[in-house]
Parts: C-alpha cells; structure tokens; sequence
C-alpha cells in the first residue's frame, strides 16, 4: 500500500473498495475543482470578505474528505467555526496559510497518484 | 429503491454515486447540484430516497425537505455533525457526517429498507395497509387510525380501539404511504381529517383526544382542509 504524506490514499482506496483506478479518476476530479476553489479563496481573502471564505472554506473541507486530506479537513473547520463565531483574522490567519499550502501540496499527491494508476 | 443525490460539490458526488451504486439495493436514477433542480426532478418522478447535503447555495437541504410533501426517506449527508440535532425535526432516516465511507452508507441504506419494509401498502385494496410490528405482519384498516404519534426511531399508530401497533419508521415514510386524508398537524403527529371532531386555536379535538397544531404545520393542515384559500 503506498502512504503519502498529505492524503489518507490507504483509506480512501478503502472507501471505495479497493478500486484503484476510480480514485485516480476521483482526484482528476479534485485537481479541477480544488484549482477552481483556491482562486476563489485568494479572492475573497483579498477582499476580506470572510463570510465567503467561511463559505469556501466550508466546500473544500467536504472535498478534502474525499481524497483523504484530514489535516486540511481539520483547519478548514476551524477556520469555518473561527469565522462563524466572530473570531478577528489574526486568530486564524495561521492556519488559512497553513491550510492552502497543504491544499497545494495535496494536490501535488494527487498528480502522483493519477500518474501511477 | 431508486434514489437521488443532492451535493453542490461535484467531488462529493462521485464519490457518493459510486458508493451508492455498488450496493445493489439501490439504483441512483439522478445527481443534482442544488436544492431547486431536486425539487424540480422530485415533484414529476417518483422515488424512494434521497441523499441530501445540507449546506448549497440557494434553497437548502432543510428547506429543500420542507417543501417535498412525498419524499418518504432522507439520508443527510453533511460535514457539519451539528446539523444532526436540526435533522431529528425533519425526520430524517440517517444522518451520515462526512467523511463518506462504504460501510456507512450501507448502515444507512439497510435503515432504509427496514423503513421501508416496514409498512406496506395494499394497492388492490387501499382501505388498509399492513405493518412490521416486530416479527408479526398487521393488518390495519385506515378506518381504524385515531392518530400517529413519532417515537424517536418508531412511529406509534394508535387505534380506535385504544390499542397501539409501534412501527419502526419515520414519520415522513409514513405520511408518503398513507392517502391524502391523513394530515400532519405537528412533527409528531399525522391524523386522519374522518377523525376530527373539532378546531380550536391550536389544539384539534379527536373524541377524547387533544392534540397540539404546531405553527409549521398550520397553514398546510388549514389549507388541506379548505379552511384557508
């Protein structure tokens, strides 16, 4: 079984049966819409819109479930729960950073994965 | 039981479909985007299930089941575990959080079956349906309803009579299968209108039997009667 770094690839094999080539074509999928979300999210940050990142950040941790991306599973939810509960941007600017650098490096996993199945 | 998919993400989607799909149980007969191109297709077709993200742009999952009169059974499918609170007063059949894995999906869809097994339509002869009431098959003349309470997981249908019979069901399943002349008053209970004696405010009186008309559920129950145009 092949462990990477940024994506559960074991456990989402798992949740799909084992079926190898559905998963590559799984993240074809995420690549696409993940690219489309990450514009998006810079957008909004630069406009401080924060309800929309709330928003965006509410999406992508529903697709970062799918490819087993837990770790930005997680910081999306706090960043969601930061936004909802009034928090000042500087109480999770970290983990906005953090979270598109993991997304990017996600992503990176995902090239890799498709390539090899 | 033909289903539907209702997710705003395209990733969650396939996914979901996929997982959907291997269990044989269960044919996937449409994957919609939003809450307005789910109601358009579930208003014209006939289906048993729904899988329904809670979160898109537009009409939501819950305002989406608000509107479905006819859809027996909803699965939430949702990154949020704190809408589960929300979805018992939508009667939902399951409430599945995100991360989708097979073996939970396929929790939810036996639930569904059960449900739906579990109260059956005669459609030679609409006057009764029959109902699982543990390992015994009851026969029940809708004549014989007074009203239908929700118990949790159960549905009570309480007799005429003064007898019980408990069915493991939602209450939307339940509504879905009985004719037009039962009404839901209130998230816990569905009466037939041959049963009403009277309508005071907010309480309607069925002989000995008060039970509350909740503000949700008013205008619709006043309609159906032709009491409000």
């Amino acid at each position: 079984m092949e462990n990477f770094k940024y994506i559960d690839y074991n456990k989402v094999l798992e949740s799909v049966g084992g079926n190898k080539s559905f998963v590559a074509e799984l993240m074809g999928i995420y690549l696409v819409e993940t690219k489309k979300e990450l514009e998006i999210l810079s957008e909004r940050i630069k406009r401080e819109n924060w309800g929309e990142v709330a928003e965006t950040a509410h999406k992508m941790k529903g697709q970062s479930t799918v490819v087993g991306a837990f770790r930005a599973y997680e910081l999306f939810t706090f960043i969601e729960d930061a936004i909802k509960s009034g928090k000042e941007f500087n109480e999770f600017e970290s983990q906005l950073s953090e979270v598109i650098t993991l997304v990017k490096e996600s992503c990176l996993e995902c090239e890799v994965i498709r390539a090899k199945f | 039981m033909k289903c539907i998919l209702v997710d705003d993400d395209p990733v969650v989607r396939k996914l979901l479909n996929r997982i959907v799909s291997d269990n044989k149980s269960v044919e996937v007969i449409g994957e919609y985007e939003n809450g307005e191109q789910a109601h358009k297709f579930i208003t014209n077709n006939e289906l048993d299930l729904v899988f329904l993200d809670v979160e898109m742009p537009g009409m939501s999952g819950m305002e989406l089941i608000d509107t479905l009169k006819n859809v027996p059974q909803v699965i939430i499918v949702s990154a949020n575990a704190h809408y589960a609170a929300e979805s018992y007063n939508y009667n939902v059949t399951d409430f599945i959080v995100k991360p989708i894995t097979k073996e939970r999906v396929d929790l939810a869809i036996n639930k569904a079956h059960e449900i739906n097994s579990s109260v059956t339509v005669y459609k030679k002869n609409r006057s009764f349906i029959f109902v699982k009431d543990g390992t015994i098959i009851k026969k029940i003349r809708l004549n014989d309803i007074h009203w239908i309470e929700a118990l949790g997981d159960y549905v009570a249908i309480n007799l005429v009579s003064g007898k019980k019979v408990t069915v493991l069901s939602t209450m939307k399943s339940m509504q879905a299968k009985l004719p037009d002349s039962f009404v839901r008053i209130h998230r816990s209970f569905i009466i037939p209108v041959e049963q009403i004696d009277e309508i005071e405010d907010n309480t309607v009186v069925l002989g000995e039997k008060l039970l509350p008309i909740s503000k949700r559920y008013k205008e619709g129950f006043m309609k159906e009667l032709e009491l409000l145009k």
